[in-house]
């Protein structure tokens, strides 16, 4: 995809905004989007894996992991994660990241035990080795189920690089949880 | 006592000389180590320990259990001068525990990068019967301890680049020819593009010594881990067809073969020996018993890789238990190789 600013150069950053809710999303160069001000994120990013990570200018870099308390400004700095709950909270950010380094997304190899609390997404075979990703239909579907399900559209929207969808789906699940905790 | 498994006589293959299977793996709910001060890393490596002693039974016997923060230097990375453990898990120390199999070809390592890495050591090209090993001992501290896993991004590593299998396969490999030839340069570039890298084993870049090169797999997610064993065999077995091409144009050179004959003297008799050149003569030596010219003497395959793991400084500061000025290190190094070279070869 070209630049949106200066139809030249390949876009390689997405800057998205969301003023008052009204969200916009740009793909932007390098160049473009140095000229507005997201150059100088580079700085923070001291990892070896800075260059991969620069899919994440627009993202809520404040975002908190419940148990290690990392943000996601935390893992893109270090390139790593504190702790395995950390995938949880920051699964779709991810996506890209990992489409970059391993040109998939989707685990196929042994299955590990899938843990109760752990286990949010409902695959009818726990020992199923497919990478794609089903929601559960199968049960009358709870908040949390609608969250996951929310979350497994947003991960997917981000990999197919829809922004604008993925920003609208993110608002959603946002709200639905806030919803929840009060 | 157990033979330790780069002792063996077995190593018989002129090229790979072993192959290491290493799974990453981890509690759930508890930080990554890098996110834990010693105490609790001390903590999650108790647990991981009764994981084991529950799992194993009678056969934790096998193994020795090494708390890494009780270890000086020199027996820290003697570990990693024999590839048991990686040399910033030497580094680290307390905090770090080893579980140990007496024969060595076990490793597990707890509190290195990831809580718990399970490594499987084995000379030759052993990748199908190291990984079965390591998925052994992995199915049995799962069942103990419940190693984090996400049904979407499969085993949860604190690096992203080991998530899914937490599989990283090596093979160690002797090219001397292609390294003579450039080959190895061309070599890098095309399987890097095949989700492999490969880096010298001893001395990075243009300080390549002896010829010997490990490659892996990079790719953890979205490959089964026999897809990644079976693709890296191929690339091996591919790699072996090349550098066995390329040593008939090597060993008839009169320089080489010239070096290969003055490496066998060398070994066999100098007084004092420095590292690099213990490293550069032990190619040599591995070269001409490979291509069988050495005639008229017997001299075991697994001879040169021992000599190398044996004599690296820390290992040789650790036998003698003290610390060896550079002369003294060298000359214990001349020993132990002169020793290693005058046992009874099979």
């Amino acid at each position: 995809m070209l630049c949106e600013n200066c139809k030249k150069n390949e876009a390689n950053t997405t800057l998205t905004r969301n003023i008052n809710g009204h969200v916009t999303v740009q793909h932007l160069c390098a160049e473009c989007a140095a000229k507005k001000g997201l150059g100088t994120m580079g700085s923070v990013f001291g990892s070896m894996l800075c260059g991969i990570f620069s899919d994440f200018v627009g993202t809520n870099p404040a975002a908190k992991c419940k148990v290690c308390g990392s943000t996601f400004a935390d893992f893109t700095r270090t390139g790593k994660a504190g702790c395995p709950n950390c995938y949880e909270e920051f699964y779709p950010q991810l996506l890209p990241t990992l489409q970059k380094i391993h040109g998939k997304t989707g685990h196929v190899g042994k299955a590990g035990t899938v843990r109760e609390n752990a286990a949010k997404t409902d695959e009818p075979s726990e020992t199923e080795k497919k990478a794609d990703e089903k929601p559960s239909s199968a049960r009358v579907p709870t908040k949390e189920d609608k969250i996951e399900d929310l979350k497994a559209r947003l991960a997917k929207a981000v990999v197919a690089q829809e922004y604008e969808q993925a920003a609208a789906l993110r608002d959603e699940i946002k709200a639905l949880e806030k919803n929840e905790s009060v | 006592m157990k033979e330790k498994w780069y002792n063996e006589a077995g190593a018989n293959e002129p090229v790979v000389i072993s192959t290491r299977i290493r799974l990453a793996r981890n509690l759930c709910d508890i930080p990554f180590p890098q996110l834990l001060d010693v105490k609790h890393k001390t903590e999650a490596a108790e647990k991981v320990i009764a994981g084991f002693k529950g799992a194993f039974g009678e056969r934790a016997e096998e193994f020795d259990i090494i708390d890494m923060g009780k270890l000086n230097g020199e027996a820290a990375f003697s570990l990693a001068e024999r590839r048991l453990v990686s040399p910033e898990f030497a580094e680290a120390g307390a905090g770090g525990f080893l579980i140990l199999s007496k024969d060595h070809s076990i490793s597990i390592m707890i509190n290195e990068e990831d809580h718990v890495r399970i490594q499987a050591l084995a000379s030759g090209l052993q990748l199908e019967n190291a990984y079965a090993i390591a998925d052994e001992i992995d199915d049995m501290l799962d069942k103990q301890l419940g190693f984090a896993y996400d049904k979407r991004l499969g085993y949860l590593t604190e690096c992203p680049t080991n998530l899914g299998t937490g599989l990283r396969a090596s093979v160690m490999l002797h090219l001397p020819a292609m390294l003579a030839f450039g080959t190895v340069g061309r070599l890098a570039e095309t399987v890097s593009r095949l989700g492999f890298t490969v880096r010298g084993a001893y001395g990075e870049g243009s300080d390549i010594k002896g010829g010997f090169f490990q490659i892996s797999n990079q790719i953890t997610l979205g490959i089964s881990e026999k897809n990644a064993i079976d693709n890296l065999s191929t690339v091996v077995r591919q790699i072996i067809a090349t550098e066995e091409e390329e040593r008939k144009r090597l060993i008839v050179q009169p320089e080489v073969l010239d070096k290969i004959w003055r490496s066998l003297g060398i070994l066999r008799t100098a007084r004092m020996l420095s590292g690099d050149e213990a490293i550069e003569m032990a190619s040599y030596l591995r070269l001409g018993v490979a291509c069988s010219v050495y005639k008229g003497e017997k001299i075991d395959l697994g001879a040169p890789g021992k000599l190398i793991a044996l004599t690296g400084p820390a290992t040789l500061a650790a036998k003698s238990g003290k610390k060896l000025t550079v002369a003294e290190r060298d000359s214990l190094r001349a020993e132990t190789v002169r020793n290693i070279m005058n046992e009874k070869q099979t």
